[in-house]
């Protein structure tokens, strides 16, 4: 009886291990940027679901907020596996490639995208992740949700006020003339809201030196590359736009914070914002029904060597980690996410732009994604100082440009000050 | 059990090892060795994503002393903090007490008291940006009701570089100045009025009644006052978090304290800085300038006299 009883049980035992090694579930983790509720996360909630049940997978998926970078570390530190995170790229970027963690993306271009004869990298616009290959020839993030800046203005004012989109510098501030002439101050803008600061010193550097020499000037330990005499130009750009040159600032600017200068905008206190492309999502309850959006990247600076198309792109997007256990099955996630039924939803339920091809905006960034379509260049935020020397963005150039952008000093000494205060940072490092 | 036997004692002793042990094991665990991680933490550039930690020594305590600017603007703010929120904050307190410590009707008294006290209730975050709301230089309520009164020569951009922190002070001490009300009062609500009595048959002025008997007999309430409101002070996260930066951005640098310096060093937020091991250090120096801080004011003010009634 005893050994018919243990014969039983190690039987049943084997049973279940070849069962269990049968039905073994692939599964990966996920965690995200978006909270839940979101729209966006609804969209990629449903698009998990979907994922789940044609691949017979299971996703752990942690809807962890936008602070999800530093939710994750302590999970790494304790060598928990984490698959597939989602975040900007500058976060990413600045977060997981420099710390070695990011794993490359490359592959993920090639991939198929499901139920299509497309890659990844076919349906993706070039511009949404050309700027985002490293010196190591890999690629970190794979974007789904494309963000790009450019000037706001409403589209029915500027009409009535007979002002057209400038294209260059020269027809930017005679705009600027038509709007002050009319009461309204040209641009708002909130100085102390750190992330507005760079906006202009970067788009402006961008415009005159061309994308990436911001970022290469601020990698230089000598300093020597801001003694080039376009960082004058810049910095005369940025004077005349302060309130000591040509105040094309709205009234107040040094003290306004978000979101006010988006409400003066929104107000008709001012004429124009040059904000992200979430901005009508942001501004449309306060705006109304029947506000009528119009954006232009930032214009053509005479005499500039920069591309006057380059266009500023902000993606979010995925990372698959460099130790995932499970990352050929995150990826194929990713690749699942692109397919054209999820870009579509992006679109139509979060209001945003999707870096896939053929599909259209929502008619607010209509004006902005025609500009991406026509960029023969583009940047990243803040030209990736942000994310590349985020200490020499905090000490060097957000408290620099403070300073030229009220006008305290002139764009030589801009430009000096870029050039001695770079040399003594990488000094201290 | 006679109390004086050596057997009650022994079992007293014991019971007194045995309530402390649960206690000092959680002090331990969770005060002191945080504090001596923390530490050691500090001694590598580390950015907490993974095992790979590069011994620095004490390297990021002289980068953070020395070449730091950012860091010791940090800390000068925490001591303006400090010291103007406390000069502000313990002044008008002490004024409201004499004030409010005079009046006969106690509904009053406990009206103005709740009153005072409904900041402490409402969240940092909605205070921060109400605040922010308020001080809009163009269409905030503050600037408005300069114009109103006529005073238009007055206003100015409150939130801007020159005069942020002062609008972060009052904020601040606007929040405090209720909280630490209700202490000072309860402790002035204990003196036996037959002290006043005394004083007012002498002849003495209700100022006089202030400075000499109020003051000194609530004298220990105020000193562990000073005492939080130096650990209050330098702890203040929130308001500074939300008032200015909200969702949209770091705090400014001109408002910013050594603990919102030190998370956004060691937890990225908008600008992925990341460094665990450098915003540990600022954690110990941060706790440092606290004790030493409780310690030197407690020697200044330091009394042996008990208050008795």
């Amino acid at each position: 009886m005893r050994k018919l009883v243990i014969s039983a049980v190690t039987v049943l035992c084997l049973v279940m291990m070849l069962g269990s090694s049968i039905y073994a579930q692939r599964s990966f983790t996920f965690w995200s940027m978006w909270n839940e509720g979101e729209p966006q996360q609804q969209v990629l909630a449903r698009a998990i679901k979907d994922f789940e049940a044609e691949y017979g997978v299971k996703v752990d998926v942690r809807w962890a907020g936008r602070e999800v970078l530093s939710t994750v570390r302590p999970r790494l530190l304790a060598g928990e596996n984490i698959d597939l995170v989602d975040q900007n790229a500058a976060e990413l970027y600045g977060a997981l490639v420099v710390n070695n963690i990011a794993g490359p993306m490359n592959d993920v271009l090639d991939m198929l995208v499901p139920g299509e004869d497309k890659t990844v990298g076919e349906v993706l616009k070039k511009q949404s992740y050309e700027g985002f290959f490293k010196e190591d020839g890999n690629l970190y993030v794979i974007p789904y949700n494309l963000i790009s800046a450019g000037f706001w203005y409403d589209k029915d004012l500027w009409n009535d006020l007979g002002i057209a989109a400038p294209a260059t510098w020269t027809e930017f501030l005679e705009a600027c003339d038509v709007l002050k002439a009319n009461g309204i101050d040209p641009i708002a803008f909130g100085l102390l809201t750190e992330v507005y600061r760079s906006y202009f010193p970067t788009e402006v550097a961008v415009r005159v030196l061309g994308a990436g020499a911001l970022n290469a000037a601020a990698g230089d330990p000598t300093g020597e590359l801001f003694k080039d005499p376009a960082w004058v130009t810049v910095g005369d750009i940025l004077y005349q736009m302060s309130r000591k040159g040509k105040n094309l600032f709205m009234q107040g600017y040094e003290g306004s914070v978000y979101p006010a200068p988006q409400m003066d905008w929104i107000m008709g206190l001012a004429g124009m914002f040059f904000c992200g492309s979430w901005i009508p999502v942001e501004t449309r309850p306060a705006a109304g029904p029947d506000f009528n959006y119009g954006c232009f990247i930032f214009p053509m600076i005479e005499g500039g060597q920069g591309n006057p198309t380059s266009v500023r792109i902000d993606p979010y997007g995925f990372n698959v980690l460099a130790g995932a256990e499970n990352a050929d099955l995150a990826k194929e996630f990713v690749a699942f996410f692109l397919k054209e039924e999820y870009c579509r939803a992006w679109v139509e339920e979060t209001l945003n732009m999707t870096p896939r091809d053929g599909i259209p905006a929502p008619p607010e960034l209509a004006d902005l994604q025609a500009a991406i379509e026509n960029a023969q260049s583009t940047h990243t935020d803040y030209d990736g100082v942000h994310a590349d020397y985020p200490g020499w963005y905090l000490e060097v150039f957000l408290p620099l440009n403070a300073e030229i952008l009220l006008g305290d000093i002139t764009g030589a000494e801009y430009a000096e000050k870029l050039s001695t205060m770079t040399k003594d940072y990488w000094a201290r490092q | 059990m006679d109390p004086r036997s050596e057997m009650y004692k022994n079992r007293y002793k014991n019971f007194i090892l045995v309530a402390t042990v649960p206690v000092f094991v959680f002090y331990v665990t969770f005060m002191i060795v945080p504090i001596g991680m923390s530490f050691f933490y500090s001694l590598f550039d580390w950015a907490g994503f993974t095992s790979d930690m590069e011994f620095v020594g004490l390297g990021n305590y002289s980068s953070l002393l020395f070449k730091d600017d950012l860091f010791r603007r940090t800390i000068l703010n925490s001591l303006k903090y400090v010291f103007y929120g406390g000069i502000l904050i313990f002044g008008i307190t002490l004024l409201f007490t004499y004030r409010i410590s005079n009046f006969k009707s106690k509904r009053l008294k406990d009206f103005i008291q709740m009153l005072m006290f409904v900041p402490n209730t409402i969240s940092p975050v909605a205070l921060g940006i109400g605040w922010t709301f308020l001080l809009n230089p163009r269409w905030g309520a503050f600037n408005n009701l300069i114009d109103t009164l006529g005073l238009s020569s007055i206003k100015r951009p409150w939130l801007s570089e020159e005069f942020i922190f002062g609008s972060m002070m009052s904020l601040l001490v606007w929040i405090h100045v209720g909280f630490f009300l209700v202490m000072f009062l309860a402790a002035a609500d204990r003196i036996p009025y037959s002290l006043y009595e005394s004083a007012q048959l002498d002849g003495a002025s209700s100022w006089k009644m202030f400075m000499t008997i109020t003051l000194p007999l609530i004298r220990d309430i105020i000193s562990t006052s000073v005492v939080m409101w130096i650990i209050f002070s330098f702890k203040i996260f929130g308001y500074i978090f939300a008032f200015i930066g909200g969702a949209a951005s770091d705090p400014p640098v001109s408002i910013r304290n050594i603990a919102v310096q030190l998370y956004l060093t060691g937890f990225g937020k908008r600008t992925p800085l990341y460094r665990l091991g450098y915003a540990s250090g600022m954690g110990i120096i941060l706790l440092l300038l606290v004790v030493i801080l409780i310690y030197v004011f407690q020697r200044l003010f330091r009394t042996t006299e008990a208050i008795e009634f």
